[in-house]
């Protein structure tokens, strides 16, 4: 038997039954996950466009800033995958960068005047003119109000994260005509209109979804029916908007 | 008076809607159709069917609640252009229980509920109002509405209160206060909560027809704009037309509230024997005015493109004797006056120039008004807008630039 232990044969038996044992474990539970998601979570990529449909009595005053082609494509409009399930919360990566936005100041606009973030990143406000400007946010916690000179600049982290349904105002105290909007989100499941109106998500798990359309600078808002999104089915969703979706202009 | 109407705007002809409609249907932005709402005395009707809009260059976009400049049609403004401003919030109060009380040096003082302010006889005042800050930069120049407000004017009831014979000053505060603080940071620091009040002299409140309104265009006035009861002062600026107005008080000197003698307080150098002295006046009556509103152009021919400028011109109240428009560094050139719409004292009036046929690059235009006295809208460089330390009162000529393609 001791010798049968300590022989060569034996030796390069466990040797082998050690190398099967350490590499079929993980090799077969990565299969057996990828076989889980391709059954039930396979990812999908979902596309779309969005469009304005104005009252032709009375065309809409903001369409020549964000309307494009004969179509209507609605630009600047930032868009919201929303699970179908209110329980249902999207895996985020906390080991994620951070980013930094940058939202400038310029011809007394806020450029661009809505952006789109993720919780925990961060908006570098610019002043890039002579004029001078403030940023100002009363529905952030706690709200803040930062006067800003020429090409001087200020760092803020958003804490309120209420996606499409909520943006943060952003105001200069000094000149009321300059609005800008912070969408923030909780998870990276959103997307900003191109100028064709289009947006685009990528693995995304199947299952049940809705969208939230808004469109802050024109007033305009949107929460779509559930759709179930799998493989095999369309993943094109395109949204029209109408007067009907123009809700109070914030503050 | 060529042109006057006087008549109702409801009661526009009916297929001045479908010539609106014909017209806005015609004139592109960017192969979008222009907001040409079906409107009451609709301006411009001598636009064209192949006229497009040029966009400003280094303008922001229009915004809610503020004149849209180049989308100018209406005379009478619509309500989502209408601008608000307001030094105190928005005061909360109980609509049923707001009285307007005129007291001080008066025999017999008297307070009012709504109800006996409506009951009494109606007025109508069509006026300009614009905010004295408007045209300050390119970010404040779309805080200026044209309105037919609706109430009943000041001087009767004042007569029926019997004014004191030493009363010299009017004061009119509205519903909103605030905690003011005089002297901050010195030993003589005071705090006190004041209403939001103007002033004028007993004269000039008799002088102009001041209208308690409390409709705006035939509709109820928004609380944001001073309902329910609003003071109308025809030909000064915004400041002076008092919202949420609940007392009239008459005194025998000075109000110096500080809204009349604080801010809104211009700050202007003058020239003297080569002596420049700064003087500080109050922000009252509204200065002659004009700002090209749009441009548009027509196809090229024979690579130029025929160009148009629209706009409008107003004063406080005196005659505008003309609009002139200067295209790059040539001649001024006289506008013609858009004669579809009707004239009223103290409101805008719209103008129109068809300008040289230009090569594609970029252009700049200015107008500026010229009053029957002959007074002139001054240019940025001229002595009482140089010498100008303060924003109000921004009544300088504004500068247009556009870029055109072939």
């Amino acid at each position: 038997m001791t010798k049968l232990i300590y022989s060569s044969e034996y030796q390069s038996f466990l040797i082998f039954s050690f190398f099967c044992i350490a590499f079929w474990i993980p090799v077969s539970a990565e299969t057996a996950q990828h076989n889980i998601l391709k059954a039930n979570h396979e990812p999908l990529k979902l596309q779309g466009r969005i469009t304005y449909k104005p009252d032709p009595q009375k065309p809409w005053k903001f369409g020549r800033y964000y309307l494009n082609g004969p179509e209507h494509y609605l630009a600047e409009a930032v868009v919201e995958l929303v699970h179908g399930d209110d329980k249902k919360q999207f895996v985020v990566d906390t080991e994620r960068k951070i980013k930094t936005h940058l939202m400038d100041q310029e011809n007394f606009m806020f450029i661009p005047e809505v952006i789109a973030i993720q919780s925990g990143d961060k908006v570098r406000f610019k002043n890039s003119e002579e004029a001078y400007h403030n940023v100002m946010c009363l529905n952030d916690n706690p709200p803040f109000n930062i006067n800003l000179g020429k090409n001087q600049e200020h760092l803020h982290e958003p804490k309120v994260a209420e996606g499409a349904e909520n943006p943060l105002d952003i105001r200069c105290v000094f000149h009321g005509a300059m609005k800008g909007w912070i969408c923030v989100f909780k998870h990276p499941y959103f997307q900003q209109t191109t100028k064709s109106g289009a947006f685009e998500f990528s693995e995304i798990p199947s299952g049940d979804y809705q969208l939230r359309v808004v469109h802050p600078a024109g007033g305009l808002y949107l929460e779509t029916e559930v759709r179930k999104l799998k493989q095999s089915s369309d993943t094109r969703w395109n949204i029209v908007l109408t007067p009907e979706h123009l809700k109070a202009q914030s503050k | 008076m060529k042109n006057q109407r006087t008549s109702d705007p409801a009661e526009k002809p009916k297929n001045k809607l479908n010539r609106r409609q014909a017209i806005g249907k015609s004139l592109q932005w960017t192969g979008m159709s222009m907001a040409l709402p079906g409107s009451v005395w609709g301006a411009f009707e001598q636009q064209q069917a192949d006229e497009t809009g040029i966009p400003f260059e280094d303008m922001p976009r229009a915004r809610e609640n503020r004149l849209d400049w180049e989308m100018l049609s209406e005379y009478i403004t619509p309500q989502d252009q209408v601008f608000n401003v307001q030094h105190y919030g928005m005061p909360e109060f109980d609509d049923d229980k707001f009285t307007l009380s005129i007291s001080g040096l008066v025999k017999k003082p008297l307070t009012l509920s709504m109800d006996q302010i409506r009951a009494m006889p109606q007025h109508h005042q069509y006026m300009t109002l614009e905010c004295s800050g408007n045209g300050a930069s390119k970010g404040f120049m779309d805080a200026i509405y044209n309105s037919k407000w609706t109430g009943t004017h000041l001087a009767p009831l004042l007569k029926k209160c019997g004014l004191n014979p030493k009363a010299t000053e009017i004061v009119f505060y509205g519903k909103d206060t605030k905690e003011e603080v005089l002297r901050e940071g010195t030993s003589r620091e005071l705090k006190i909560e004041v209403p939001f009040g103007r002033s004028m002299t007993l004269e000039n409140a008799m002088s102009l027809p001041l209208l308690l309104a409390y409709n705006r265009n035939d509709q109820p006035m928004e609380f944001r704009n001073g309902a329910p009861l609003r003071l109308i002062v025809p030909g000064w600026y915004g400041v002076a037309n008092v919202k949420w107005l609940t007392r009239i008080e008459l005194r025998d000197r000075r109000y110096m509230g500080r809204y009349m003698a604080r801010d809104y307080v211009t700050v202007r150098g003058e020239k003297t024997d080569q002596e420049l002295t700064y003087v500080e006046t109050s922000v009252t009556r509204m200065n002659l005015k004009s700002i090209i509103g749009r441009v548009t152009r027509r196809p090229s021919q024979n690579g130029r493109i025929p160009l148009r400028a629209y706009g409008a011109a107003w004063s406080d109240g005196t005659d505008i004797d003309r609009v002139e428009v200067k295209l790059n560094d040539g001649k001024w050139q006289t506008a013609r006056w858009d004669e579809s719409i009707p004239r009223h004292k103290y409101c805008w009036r719209f103008f129109w120039i068809d300008l040289a046929h230009v090569t594609p690059g970029e252009h700049q235009l200015v107008s500026r008004a010229i009053d029957v006295n002959e007074r002139i809208q001054p240019s940025v460089e001229d002595d009482e807008i140089s010498l100008k330390k303060t924003y109000w009162e921004a009544y300088q000529q504004w500068p247009r630039k556009i870029k055109l393609e072939i």
